[in-house]
């Protein structure tokens, strides 16, 4: 069982390492100012037999008094150092956790960021790290005082008197089972309690998020009926969980705290036939029942140990995770060219893309077409190995990506998709993104050519503007010009293009065109089209179905050779001469 | 905390008071027996009689029976009516905030206010089931052993009070440093997340531009002023208390002196000093309970303070004048409003006729979202009136104002639920056929079928599972279902998704029919038929007229469709046609 016990603390002790030192200095202290704590019971009893053997006098009393002082500041000191020794080792494990997880996150392939894991390292940075930090702050040092104080207790009282022990104890064994009945009970019931506490979190958010429709569709928490549903379902559980547990829970309670009655009725019979001395019973009285207060400790302690073992396992999990492989010989690309050889990948069981070959040369436009779900995205994710190939390989200017080093590659390749992300800061900083090579002239200049630099500069702090939560709001069209003046100022030799961020913003439609058409100017270029006349003019269109290319060459030819195109371009001129009108057509 | 707690939850908290009562009682019981045991004591001492011990000892044993019916009562009472208090308020601040202006939600994020909600609730939960309980346990324990003390020798008590008036500073110096220490704290921890959630959302731009693991350097001083910030805090706030501690417990020893002094001058029985010194002892523990929870209840007080914020808020009022609304025009009369500097209204006269098709054109920023929003009462005017078939529209109830209104907008937010149910918040109790109707007229009935189990397949929230075609289709839906007679439609919708957008067209020309329509117009020749053309700059109406008329003169709207003809045929190439 000791092993079993170990091995759950194995986690968490590896986590430890470079603050074991400190957290057992800490509980050394915490140990010994429990045991300190004693010694004002040991006082009064002291006291006790002075009186009974009437020796009791003024000096003896300056005498107690005295060692009582000591006793109480060298308590306290204790306390004091050892709890500041576990936060130092708490809060500064916390810090370099925080580090590490998001220093080895940069050394993480991209396409481990999915939704899923991007919660779960959420998670771990925010509350499983928290609660990693309570856990040494203070509930370990906690439990350990309370474990060693009851300790010494029960040791100390047998040796006095096992027959008035046994009395202190005697309904020691009863609460303790009436505590784990109250947590089988709860148990039991807990799982549709959090699960349902989880349902009601969600649709909160769901409510407040969707406060819009929410309003304009006149709904209401009533009429939003998961909402009460919910919130009343969570009341209910909570009280049935109550009901089951209460009992149980008030027995323990009350049996714990139960020793003084044993120990007076057994220590007044055992004093009435002169079997205990009157210090002895004294004693009992004193200290009889103060290891109460330690069973609450380790039972919330090791309901809470589960949580956080669990924690620090996926903390080790994401320490572990291996990182990208960076190539052992390194090689930097001469060009820009890139070539796709027999690439296939697959999400899970999904293969994405089957056998997929095609290269672009420098500083053509290469535009990919085809239905959603294609594998379009795919094709330009893996070129920045946001995954790793399966099969095949990628190269750029005849290098292997694998073998390119991962920030060489990372300067290599800009992306402007349509979910812009602009960090929490000014706009400056957005552009320039912790580069310190770009100036602010550049930076400008760059926000000039992407078109930003007129609602920029109009703006009450111009560059300066902080954007986001407390900052201004930009419109998406705003965003987009933002973010290829990002791209500009980055100046990579390639560049990914989602088209579709032309017309996000349709107001805004021209401006961002003619800052795309100067972002491309010079480099190669994968785009992702929508429109198709827009792309019309490529060097190179690749006709993506179902995770192969179906076609490739220029748009006159593809019209000829290919079917889907032919299809789409169709389709593509008519959903152009859309006329806001139905009505009229039906009247008129 | 109390106080607006009170208001909130009306008559639930007696039940609290109630609970505390019992708990008070608790301690009352548990306190008792070391009143007795003293008697005990004397008697054995005094050699009494057995009998006197045995019913001393009984009593002991009926408290804590006592003691047992009331914890039963203390402990669940208060449990369960906690959970319904936070219940109330969240039923209450989720009606509350329904009817509170658009302006309180811009702006806002919306992650801290579903926190209102759900965390600070919770933390108002633990404060009653929790701290409360243990408060109110220690508070009455404390005043127990008091009077029993002051009964025994009111005198001896003299030198335990002596150092509260020197404990008391520390306590508030305590309470203080946790305030304005944990203030900064929480400001960091604040920041620490938002900068994480940053970074965790944004890795692939983060990488892209090389600034992760330590070239963050953001990242990496936030943690580390976390860090000393945590530390600063614990220093301060656990040295007033240990001091607290030291100082009270200090007390102690100045009753061994005190009481060696008494005895000395044999004014006191040492036994009953000793006693005395037995049943002291007990004092501590719940003094320093009370004082744990008082630092716990200034943190959730901010919790409630929050709560209360937000209950504060004044929800959109209306001035009844039950006047029917005769048709559905709509009239803006000297119509002002001011959000920020980039979307303002000014004097805006306006008539949209009823069963006519409006467009609003113009440059962003120059009020055409605006309009729409003011219409809706979303967001409230600060000048002029608008009015709907004749009536001041803060005249009308909101709910019946939007009964009259769909919305077809560009976001659009489909709950975790089933598509049936996402169609269905259009009318109350659709039947099935309804609904049925609605999404067939929508284009969404075919991939709807398609779906794993057709209308009764659950939707992600947000509608992550959808394409956003989709998603328009379905919210082009629950609108047809809904046959509001005005709609408000951005035509931008259509071409969101270009691999859908024939679809949405078609939907959308199905929900217009012989509707009062406003339609915020970006391609200008989808517009081209509309009854009335608005063209809008910079909050002010610059032009009206139909297509044909403004065509022919000089104007916003002719530079508009001139350089949208051009922006038609743009094509990405960078050799040809960069633009000089």
């Amino acid at each position: 069982m000791f092993n079993r016990v170990f091995s759950r603390y194995e986690t968490i002790l590896s986590l430890l390492q470079g603050h074991r030192g400190k957290l057992l200095a800490s509980l050394l202290f915490a140990v010994t100012s429990g045991f300190v704590s004693l010694i004002p019971f040991l006082i009064v009893y002291r006291m006790a037999g002075h009186i009974e053997s009437g020796t009791i006098g003024k000096e003896i009393f300056f005498q107690l008094a005295l060692f009582t002082l000591i006793a109480v500041v060298a308590r306290y000191g204790l306390f004091y150092i050892s709890t500041m020794l576990a936060h130092l080792a708490a809060f500064t494990l916390n810090c370099e956790l925080k580090s590490d997880i998001v220093t080895h996150m940069g050394e993480l392939n991209l396409g481990y960021f999915d939704k899923k894991t991007s919660g779960a390292i959420k998670k771990s940075l925010g509350e499983d790290i928290d609660n990693l930090e309570l856990f040494i702050a203070h509930h370990l040092p906690d439990t350990m005082v309370a474990v060693s104080i009851s300790a010494i207790v029960f040791i100390t009282l047998l040796i006095v008197d096992i027959r008035l022990a046994i009395a202190a104890f005697l309904s020691l064994p009863f609460s303790i089972y009436m505590q784990s009945l109250a947590k089988r009970e709860y148990m039991d019931n807990a799982g549709d309690y959090h699960d349902n506490q989880e349902k009601m979190n969600s649709i909160i958010v769901e409510y407040i998020k969707g406060m819009p429709i929410i309003k304009t569709f006149n709904l209401n928490v009533r009429s939003f009926h998961r909402f009460i549903e919910a919130v009343e379902t969570h009341i209910r559980l909570a009280a049935e969980i109550v009901k089951k547990v209460t009992p149980f829970q008030a027995f323990f309670r009350t049996g714990i705290d139960s020793g003084l009655l044993f120990i007076v009725a057994a220590g007044s019979w055992l004093f009435l036939i002169d079997e205990i001395s009157f210090p002895t019973l004294v004693l009992f009285i004193l200290i009889g029942n103060s290891f109460a207060g330690p069973f609450h400790e380790i039972s919330m302690t090791t309901a809470l140990l589960e949580n956080i073992t669990e924690g620090a396992r996926r903390i080790s999990h994401h320490l572990e995770t291996p990182g990208l492989k960076e190539s052992t010989q390194p090689r930097i690309p001469g060009s820009a060219d890139i070539e796709f050889k027999k690439v296939s990948f697959s999400f899970g069981d999904n293969r994405v893309l089957r056998n997929i070959s095609f290269s672009v040369k420098e500083g053509d436009l290469c535009a990919l077409v085809g239905p959603s779900g294609a594998g379009k995205t795919t094709a330009t994710l893996l070129a920045s190995r946001f995954w790793d190939v399966e099969q095949g390989e990628i190269t750029i200017g005849g290098v292997d990506i694998r073998d390119i080093p991962q920030q060489k590659l990372m300067e290599m390749v800009s992306f402007v998709f349509q979910d812009v992300f602009l960090i929490n800061g000014t706009i400056l900083e957005n552009i320039c993104m912790g580069n310190t090579e770009i100036s602010e002239d550049d930076a400008i200049l760059a926000a000039k050519q992407a078109m930003a630099d007129d609602f920029i500069s109009r703006l009450e702090h111009g560059y300066h503007t902080t954007i986001g939560e407390k900052g201004t709001f930009l419109s998406g069209g705003e965003k987009q010009r933002i973010a290829i003046a990002r791209a500009i100022a980055k100046n990579s030799p390639i560049v990914i293009l989602d088209e579709a961020t032309a017309f996000t913003d349709p107001e805004n439609e021209i401006k961002i065109q003619e800052a795309l058409n100067r972002l491309l100017v010079g480099r190669t270029v994968i785009v992702i089209a929508h429109k198709l006349h827009t792309i019309m003019e490529a060097d190179k269109i690749l006709v993506f179905e179902k995770g192969a290319i179906t076609g490739q060459g220029s748009h006159a030819c593809l019209l000829e050779e290919n079917s889907l195109y032919g299809r789409m371009w169709q389709e593509h001129t008519k959903a152009n001469s859309w006329l806001l009108a139905g009505r009229r057509g039906n009247h008129v | 905390m109390f106080n607006s707690i009170q208001k909130i939850s009306g008559d639930r908290l007696s039940k609290i008071y109630i609970s505390s009562l019992f708990t008070g009682l608790e301690a009352f019981a548990a306190a008792l027996p070391y009143g007795i045991v003293y008697f005990v004591i004397m008697d054995l001492i005094r050699g009494n009689p057995f009998n006197n011990i045995i019913w001393k000892i009984s009593l002991i044993l009926a408290m804590l029976f006592f003691r047992y019916g009331f914890a039963l009562k203390s402990q669940g009472g208060m449990m369960s009516a906690s959970y319904e208090v936070t219940g109330r308020i969240r039923i209450r601040m989720g009606e509350h905030l329904r009817q509170l202006p658009m302006s309180f939600f811009a702006g806002r994020d919306l992650g801290r206010l579903s926190n209102y909600l759900l965390q600070d609730t919770k933390l108002i939960d633990f404060t009653f089931s929790h701290i409360l309980v243990r408060a109110v346990y220690a508070g009455f324990f404390t005043i127990v052993i008091s009077i029993i003390l002051i009964m025994i020798e009111w005198q001896l008590l003299l030198p335990l009070l002596l150092v509260v008036p020197f404990a008391l500073p520390l306590f508030f110096i305590g309470q203080n440093s946790v305030k304005k220490i944990g203030g900064m704290r929480l400001d960091i921890i604040d920041r620490a997340d938002s900068a994480v959630l940053e970074y965790v959302q944004g890795i692939q731009v983060m990488k892209s531009h090389d600034m992760v693991g330590k070239k963050n350097r953001k990242l990496h001083v936030l943690f580390k002023e976390l860090l000393k910030q945590s530390l600063k805090l614990e220093g301060v706030s656990f040295a007033s208390a240990i001091s607290f501690a030291v100082i009270m417990e200090i007390g102690y020893v100045l009753l061994i002196f005190y009481g060696g002094y008494l005895i000395a001058q044999n004014k006191l029985d040492p036994l009953v000093f000793l006693l005395f010194l037995v049943i002291a002892l007990r004092l501590y523990a719940p003094i320093f309970e009370l004082y744990k929870c008082s630092s716990l209840l200034r943190y959730m007080r901010n919790a409630g303070e929050r709560v209360e914020e937000v209950i504060r808020e004044e929800p959109q009022s209306y001035h009844p004048e039950n006047h029917p609304i005769r048709n559905f025009d709509i009239l803006f009369s000297g119509v002002g409003f001011r959000y920020d500097k980039r979307s303002t209204l000014d004097d805006i006269n306006l008539t949209i006729p009823n069963g006519k098709m409006t467009a609003l054109v113009g440059p962003s920023g120059s009020g055409k979202t605006t309009i729409m929003n003011l219409i809706t009462r979303l967001w409230e005017i600060q000048d002029g009136t608008i009015e709907v078939g004749g009536v001041d529209i803060s005249a009308i109830s909101p709910e019946r104002l939007l009964s009259h209104i769909s919305i077809v907008f560009q976001d659009v937010y489909l709950f975790n639920d089933t598509v049936r149910n996402n169609i269905a918040i259009g009318k109350s109790n659709p039947s099935n056929k309804e609904i049925v109707r609605a999404a067939k007229a929508a284009q969404c009935h075919q991939f709807i079928s398609e779906l794993p189990m057709g209308y009764d397949t659950v939707i992600g929230e947000g509608g992550k599972s959808l394409s956003g075609g989709e998603k328009q289709r379905i919210s082009i839906a629950r609108a047809i279902l809904k046959d509001a007679p005005i709609i408000l439609l951005d035509e931008a919708t259509a071409s969101l998704d270009p691999e859908n957008e024939a679809c949405i067209q078609k939907a959308i020309d199905n929900l217009l029919q012989t509707k009062t329509v406003v339609v915020i117009a970006h391609r200008l020749n989808t517009i081209a038929g509309a009854d009335q053309i608005v063209v809008m700059d910079r909050g002010k109406i610059v032009q009206r007229g139909t297509h044909d008329s403004l065509i022919k003169i000089e104007g916003l709207y002719r530079r508009l469709w001139k350089e949208q003809q051009r922006v038609q045929g743009w094509k990405l190439k960078r050799k040809g046609n960069n633009p000089s």
